[in-house]
């Protein structure tokens, strides 16, 4: 199928907090109470709109455990965006962020955009990490935020299609060079406005004003 | 009697013997030290990582084959010989710990045999020095030292260079061919898995695509060629927990069968195998379908009721048959 865009995003974060429950709930629209565990890497992957383009995202789902972290660092590395999950039940999660974010940061292009997503939200009852505290974090680190619950399908989409908003608006500006894959992004077959505008990239405007 | 089970997998009621039989008891383990490492687990650890990993197997259990319910909890009745393990391994191995994936060969062990059986194969397993059981190459390489040590790849060249130039006569050998050699085919490949070491990974990962060029071009040229395919991602799920988490738990005991009669070579047939069964879906797929495909080979193999075991397995034991001097032949081309 073609598409304008394409964005690769990474989901990170500690283990058993749901990445992989959100991914499936974004790429199958269901929901898995009990996931089997990601050794590794799994992939996903589904076409949204923005604006009016067709975009492809691919969607690397990482193990959370300590030990995948070296594996797991190399799919940092050309990746436009990233999903960074806690669950809002277990404070600890919340906790490893700044371990999270530090990793993430050193090891990916400055360009990629981070989404912070406090997961479970439909179990309120059991939160140990108020929306505030999110938010705050969110706030001091320069990162989006939403909560989110993977079982209920609240914000899921939402969660995916910001972050690719954002990326959209920063290949508009000029900041993402999608001339280089290793920022994430690469430009599809789709015709977008014009059918012409193929044999004049829109790569070329954005890739001016980011080498002037 | 084991090229019949080769063929058609050792028959269920002696499975667990022969498993047992095969894997042998190389660290030694007894009743009473996995007493005392049942004791050590009821004791606060003081150690950071052991603390934060024996915390985790109670969070993995229940997403380890969540359709079965005999290691659920709290009734399955599996499901506390299941944690004990896990647990004492951590205790036995407080430097390596739980890591994830190791929950889906515990099960499958428990499956087939009692607890403390399935502990002692499980270490024995992930440990021994010697992986690869073809008789000759086994009464030859002996026990290199530290083979099984993550550090594996350079520590132990040398041991494998000696037994390279006992199996392959005069002809000479690069220092490069002697440590892919015990990379890819004399060392026990778990604890390098676990550990996450990365070049001996790479190294893994870049020759399954020289076996995929070698015994079907068509699909390497799409996987690898066109599509530039990440190999690691399936080799590490596939070669970490010998496939038990990602195909049915027949097929897996089948193919465990292989791997204890048949060492590291089976592990090559039973990747090639599994890709050339699927050729037909993964020729025709896409870059996404693909990836999802292999990531997700258990839910693809449950979807397809269809599942053929016998020219699965057909495929594995016939068309990807490897020998040791394949092994070789191929083992030299990852110098080019």
């Amino acid at each position: 199928m073609s598409y304008s865009y394409l964005f690769k995003y990474i989901i990170i974060g500690d283990t058993g907090v749901g990445k992989s429950c959100l991914l499936l709930q974004f790429t199958d629209k269901r929901f898995q109470p009990v996931h089997d565990l990601t050794i590794g890497v799994e992939f996903g992957a589904r076409m949204i709109n923005i604006d009016g383009k067709q975009v492809k995202l691919q969607i690397w789902d990482t193990a959370g455990q300590e030990s995948f972290r070296s594996i797991t660092r190399s799919y940092y590395r050309g990746a436009a965006g990233a999903l960074l999950v806690y669950d809002i039940t277990r404070r600890e999660t919340f906790h490893h962020l700044t371990t999270w974010l530090e990793d993430a940061r050193r090891h990916s292009n400055s360009t990629m955009t981070i989404m912070l997503v406090g997961n479970k939200c439909d179990l309120d009852s059991r939160r140990a990490v108020s929306y505030e505290e999110g938010k705050k974090f969110a706030q001091q680190h320069d990162l989006i935020f939403l909560e989110t619950s993977a079982k209920n399908d609240e914000n899921v989409e939402e969660a995916f299609n910001y972050t690719a908003r954002i990326i959209n608006e920063k290949i508009e500006k000029g900041i993402i060079d999608v001339t280089n894959e290793m920022n994430g992004v690469k430009v599809g077959n789709a015709p977008t406005a014009t059918t012409n505008l193929l044999e004049k990239p829109t790569t070329s405007e954005p890739k001016g004003k980011c080498c002037g | 009697m084991y090229k019949k089970w080769y063929k058609n997998g050792i028959p269920s009621p002696l499975r667990s013997k022969m498993w047992v039989a095969s894997l042998g008891n190389e660290l030694q383990i007894t009743p009473g030290l996995y007493e005392i490492l049942k004791d050590k687990t009821n004791q606060p650890s003081t150690m950071e990582r052991q603390c934060s990993s024996i915390d985790l197997i109670s969070v993995d259990l229940s997403r380890t084959f969540p359709a079965l319910q005999f290691f659920q909890y709290p009734d399955g009745p599996y499901y506390q010989p299941f944690k004990t393990i896990l647990e004492c391994y951590s205790k036995f191995r407080p430097d390596i710990g739980y890591v994830q994936g190791m929950s889906y060969m515990v099960a499958t062990l428990l499956l087939y045999m009692d607890e403390y059986d399935a502990f002692v194969c499980f270490c024995n397993l992930l440990h021994r020095s010697k992986c690869n059981s073809n008789p000759l190459a086994m009464s030859l390489v002996g026990t290199p030292a530290g083979s099984a040590s993550s550090s594996a790849t350079t520590s132990s060249a040398s041991a494998a260079s000696v037994v390279s130039s006992i199996l392959f006569g005069p002809k000479k050998r690069t220092a490069e061919f002697t440590s892919n050699y015990h990379t890819l085919y004399t060392s026990n490949h778990f604890i390098p898995f676990f550990t996450m070491n990365t070049d001996y990974i790479d190294k893994n990962v870049k020759f399954v695509r020289i076996l995929l060029r070698e015994h079907h071009a068509q699909l390497y040229k799409h996987l690898v060629v066109d599509l530039g395919v990440e190999f690691a991602v399936i080799i590490i799920d596939w070669f970490l927990t010998l496939f038990s988490k990602s195909l049915p738990l027949d097929v897996v005991a089948r193919i465990w069968d292989g791997y204890l009669v048949h060492g590291r070579l089976y592990m090559y047939s039973c990747t090639m195998g599994i890709l050339i069964y699927y050729q037909k879906e993964l020729l025709s797929a896409d870059y996404e379908r693909v990836m999802y495909f292999l990531t997700h080979l258990s839910t693809a193999t449950n979807q397809f009721e269809t599942l053929d075991v016998e020219e699965m397995f057909s495929i594995i034991n016939t068309d990807c048959r490897l020998s040791e001097r394949r092994i070789n032949k191929y083992i030299r081309m990852m110098e080019k």
